[in-house]
């Protein structure tokens, strides 16, 4: 049995997960999906004061409460950021790292700077009265699906993606395994810094230290193939 | 397949539940155990402001967000009046409420009004909102018991002072009414008697389901099969559907 720490992405929750959860429940896993604290179910906590660090917050506890170890870990898109920030406080406890269509970031960067919307070393403009940033529209294969899914998605904290995360120890340097999953229908875009994923992708795939998977659909992969997202964690996991 | 929502108590968390949770899921159910803010692993989150409106919206967008609907709806100890609350707000949604030795205020009662933590007299409070647990016996206790009695978080005073609106009694609604009374400690007037006063309410009432178990106030801890045994009487699960087949 492996046990699963499952992060959801920018303006999501732990719904985005619905059709994951029982797939790995089903090959007898445990499975914990936190909701990031401003977003999804937990949008009523949302505040000015919500950053990343809070997020790193909600999972490590979720973590340290349940006492779950040899994690396998995930982070989807923004998730990446907070996955990669719990590893200062919970890395022993990982056991395989898992990117899935997700930024990951080396320590101080930020997902404003892993998106070219501010420049490294630059200081962080402060929050203003635009504390909450709307969320980007996404496409379903299963038009059930965007029904769900979109009206869920809530605004999100600024404070998440301006704070840059803190990480001592390079993923690289940990003794876990470090896989990438690229969701190979979303097109690589022009400009320089708009590529995230796929400069992440390229990296874990020119690596022998990463593992490295590819499943065909755009962004929204645990709504478009969660059977095939499910199979490359039950493989990662073993 | 049945959904699950469960509520923890006081000062708890959703790891509380797990290994009856995953009891539950092994026969084929959807389980939730949303921590409430404040407690548990959302305890960073805790402060004066949250109260127990902020705990009935906890659960009530796990219901929203997660698209739930004919819920199996469990409130253990405090978690009756975030359930209680939740009576009223979407009583659509659950159509098996189940109290667990809980609290089952009527409208307008707070938790403190019917002696919890002692009541607004005797409650240990810190820093103007943290309501302090009552030491709990350690003696004979496990390492994971030991374990939990750590992550005990101080229980915001807003939660327990707020009272619950509830304008349609529950024995309006169309879903099903359950009591579960863990009979350790025995009555005795010098502990809290609202676990008892529910008891004495609903014990005759035809209107509920009751059922008595010979435990201590962490019942479905404890006697984890019975109490999943009453669930699924409660939620009309036969015993073979029960088990998946």
């Amino acid at each position: 049995m492996a046990t699963f720490v499952l992060v959801h992405g920018a303006w999501g929750g732990a719904q985005g997960w619905r059709k994951i959860r029982p797939l790995l429940h089903e090959a007898g896993h445990e499975v914990f999906t936190p909701s990031l604290t401003g977003i999804g179910e937990r949008s009523h906590l949302a505040s000015p004061q919500v950053t990343l660090s809070t997020h790193v917050q909600d999972v490590v506890n979720a973590v340290f409460y349940e006492d779950l170890t040899e994690i396998t870990l995930v982070g989807y898109s923004y998730g990446g950021m907070v996955v990669t920030g719990c590893l200062d406080y919970l890395g022993e406890r990982v056991k395989h790292l898992v990117y899935l269509d997700a930024f990951v970031p080396g320590d101080g960067q930020s997902l404003n700077t892993l998106t070219g919307q501010v420049k490294e070393g630059e200081p962080r403009p402060l929050p203003d009265q635009n504390w909450q940033r709307q969320p980007m529209p996404r496409t379903y294969d299963d038009p059930a699906d965007g029904a769900f899914s979109e009206p869920r998605r809530s605004a999100q904290p600024e404070g998440t993606f301006s704070e840059p995360v803190r990480l001592l120890r390079a993923q690289e340097d940990w003794p876990f395994s470090l896989t990438y999953i690229k969701a190979t229908g979303e097109p690589r875009p022009e400009q320089n810094n708009g590529g995230a994923f796929w400069i992440a992708a390229d990296r874990a795939k020119g690596s022998p230290r990463w593992g490295y998977y590819e499943i065909e659909t755009n962004h929204m992969v645990p709504y478009n193939k969660p059977r095939e997202l499910a199979d490359v964690l039950i493989e990662v996991a073993k | 397949m049945t959904t699950f929502v469960l509520v923890h108590g006081a000062w708890g968390g959703s790891y509380g539940w797990r290994g009856f949770a995953n009891l539950l899921r092994k026969d084929g159910h959807e389980v939730y155990t949303p921590s409430l803010t404040g407690l548990g692993e959302r305890s960073h989150l805790g402060g004066p402001d949250v109260n127990l409106t902020t705990h009935i919206t906890d659960v009530e967008n796990v219901f929203r967000y997660e698209g739930l609907s004919d819920v199996v709806l469990v409130g253990h100890s405090y978690g009756g009046m975030v359930v209680t609350g939740l009576a009223d707000r979407i009583p659509e949604l659950i159509s098996h409420l189940v109290y667990s030795d809980a609290f089952l205020p009527r409208d307008g009662e707070s938790c403190f009004d019917l002696g919890g933590a002692g009541g607004k007299e005797r409650a240990q409070i810190e820093d103007d909102w943290k309501v302090l647990s009552a030491p709990t016996s350690l003696e004979n206790a496990t390492v994971e018991q030991l374990r939990q009695a750590g992550l005990r978080a101080a229980q915001p005073l807003k939660t327990l002072t707020e009272g619950v609106r509830l304008k349609t009694p529950l024995e309006e609604r169309d879903f099903s009414l359950t009591y579960i009374k863990a009979l350790q400690p025995p009555r005795d007037p010098a502990r809290i008697q609202a676990f008892w006063a529910a008891s004495d309410r609903t014990r005759n009432d035809p209107r509920w389901r009751y059922y008595e178990m010979p435990t201590g106030h962490g019942t479905y801890r404890e006697m984890p099969e019975r109490f999943r045994e009453i669930l699924y009487e409660a939620a009309g699960l036969t015993a073979v559907a029960a088990k998946g087949g």
